[in-house]
């Protein structure tokens, strides 16, 4: 009983950090702002899903592999958060160069 | 490629412990093809693998720091996201984004990369380049940007780094 109530409150909580995530997404100005929304929420909105799934399923390979899933999202998330930014930067910086040429 | 070593083992237990993890049930086909592609991976990725001089975080004075790392990791993270929840639901906004220059380098890039993904997973900082005097990161808000000196996920990656 406990466990399912618990069970529920992650989910919940998992659906209100994609709806910010997403939400940010959409209010956000500029791309580095929408990166932070969207990566940061997605990352906890994610997480606690699969940790739900864990806590359903007990002590079992189900479990162990969504744990293994969520290590991997926490690992590439920043890393293609890092690579967008990256490149929006990259190609600001060109455009403000051509414009010191004319 | 160096000879073999301990280190070349520990990786090849780690390649075939993930393969019995995701493969159903254990088999002669499913172990024969599992050590297989271990090697296989080994020897395409043989330039990323950790020379026997960089295995110290195996030991177990190591291993601890690490632990204490991710515990520190996973309270930073359910606070960032509930700031910047805060900060998408509040109807002004109120965001002051701005770039930050972080003087701080590690000697290896292994650290480099755990500190940058950190810092990306940490409250309202976003890292956007890396170069040979530290890190380019991007701030959502003032506090964010105050909050990045002396940071308790520098001291933690120090911590790593250095014992």
């Amino acid at each position: 009983m406990i466990m399912q109530i618990l069970i529920v409150l992650l989910l919940v909580s998992s659906g209100f950090f994609f709806a910010v995530g997403t939400l940010g997404l959409i209010r956000m100005p500029d791309t580095y702002t929408r990166m932070h929304a969207s990566t940061k929420c997605d990352t906890l909105g994610a997480g606690l899903a699969l940790l739900a799934i864990a806590l359903y399923n007990g002590i079992s390979i189900i479990s162990v592999k969504s744990i293994l899933v969520i290590v991997f999202i926490w690992i590439t998330n920043p890393t293609a958060a890092h690579i967008i930014a990256k490149s929006k930067y990259n190609s600001e910086k060109q455009n403000s160069d051509l414009k010191s040429l004319e | 490629m160096k000879s073999l070593s301990v280190s070349h083992g520990f990786y090849f237990v780690l390649l075939l412990g993930f393969w019995l993890i995701l493969s159903q049930g254990i088999s002669i086909e499913i172990l024969f093809v599992g050590s297989g592609a271990a090697v296989l991976i080994m020897l395409y990725s043989r330039s990323m693998l950790y020379g026997t001089e960089d295995t110290s975080l195996f030991q177990p004075r190591k291993l601890m720091f690490f632990f204490k790392f991710v515990l520190i990791m996973l309270i930073e993270i359910l606070k960032s996201n509930i700031q910047v929840a805060k900060i998408v639901l509040s109807p002004s906004l109120p965001i002051s984004p701005s770039f930050v220059k972080v003087k701080k380098t590690f000697k290896k890039d292994l650290h480099k990369v755990i500190y940058a993904n950190s810092v990306t997973l940490t409250p309202g900082t976003l890292t956007v380049d890396v170069d040979e005097e530290g890190f380019l990161v991007h701030a959502l808000t003032n506090e964010a940007a105050e909050g990045l000196k002396d940071s308790i996920i520098e001291k933690s990656v120090d911590h790593l780094e250095v014992k």
